[in-house]
């Protein structure tokens, strides 16, 4: 197996923000069985090394593509950009103005009446702004708009890292 | 990673955090995001008549390396005018709070913030 290979070439997907997500899996779990290191014991170091290198090359790619967020990441730098360059902080102000919204809505949660009800809708919220998100990107991205699939992409950074904050506080405060 | 004892100072005793009347026509506010960790940061600068900063606010939903940098500009830029806060550079606040390598972007994050403010400050001039 080649490992240079770009990971949807991998798994026979073509190069797309949508893709079949079952056959994502059976396609990754039939390649992590064909290459187990486990299956290389008694074959040359070679072989045993090459094993563990496609494993982990495999593992990578399952995780890069089974995620939405890190698909289109993933997907604008094989078209050559880099939609995270820690150089670019410049984003739409009324998108700025709804984070920090949101991230006071996180800190006054501890404050609330009704916690679970209050984190749950919230929760409800940034699940809808991410698929609304992620529906633009796939617009962009198929119609090669790659400017407006990576302000998507960048946007949809923010959202994952709200509901990781959220998951958190919902382990502080409803335990 | 440990940090350093000026990013921890800055970070246990913010200075300087809070909100100003955005629609103050002697108030500029900057915001800024970096995807690359989700921390957004909201810096605003009030300047008086003679075009000196007299007083710098700021809000930043961060790592301690972000809100210790914001935390550090709102210091300096009291007293500054608004050529002399421009000058200021990420590579000013990473030395001045020994970042590490990777946090540097914390320091760009607030370099742009200030920017941001006196755009915003001269726009409604």
């Amino acid at each position: 197996m080649d490992i240079s290979q770009d990971f949807f070439s991998c798994y026979g997907l073509s190069r797309d923000f949508a893709i079949d997500l079952d056959g994502l899996r059976q396609a990754h779990r039939h390649l992590q069985q064909q290459h187990h290191p486990d299956r290389f014991v008694s074959q040359p170091d070679s072989d045993q090394r090459q094993a563990v290198q496609i494993t982990a090359y495999l593992n990578q790619a399952y995780a890069t593509l089974i995620e939405p967020l890190k698909r289109g990441i993933y997907l604008l730098q094989l078209h050559g950009m880099d939609p995270l360059v820690p150089t670019n902080t410049s984003m739409p102000l009324d998108f700025l103005l709804q984070q920090i919204e949101q991230q006071e809505r996180l800190e006054d949660m501890h404050q609330a009446q009704d916690p679970e009800t209050e984190m749950d809708t919230m929760a409800f919220e940034l699940q809808t702004q991410a698929s609304q998100l992620e529906t633009e990107f796939a617009q962009a991205y198929s119609s090669a708009q790659f400017e407006a699939a990576e302000t998507a992409v960048r946007k949809l950074q923010f959202i994952v890292k709200l509901q990781q904050q959220l998951n958190t506080l919902e382990g502080v405060l409803l335990d | 990673m440990a940090y350093s004892e000026q990013v921890l100072d800055h970070y246990e005793n913010p200075r300087n955090v809070g909100k100003m009347d955005e629609t103050d026509a002697h108030v500029g506010t900057g915001m800024v995001g970096a995807p690359a960790c989700g921390d957004v940061m909201r810096l605003q600068i009030k300047v008086n008549d003679a075009g000196i900063i007299e007083d710098a606010k700021f809000k930043t939903y961060g790592c301690g390396s972000a809100i210790a940098s914001s935390s550090l500009v709102t210091e300096w830029m009291k007293g500054m005018t608004l050529d002399q806060a421009g000058e200021i550079r990420n590579s000013n606040i990473s030395e001045e709070l020994a970042l590490p390598p990777v946090k540097i972007h914390c320091s760009v994050l607030a370099e742009d913030a200030i920017k941001a403010a006196i755009v915003n400050y001269k726009s409604k001039q």
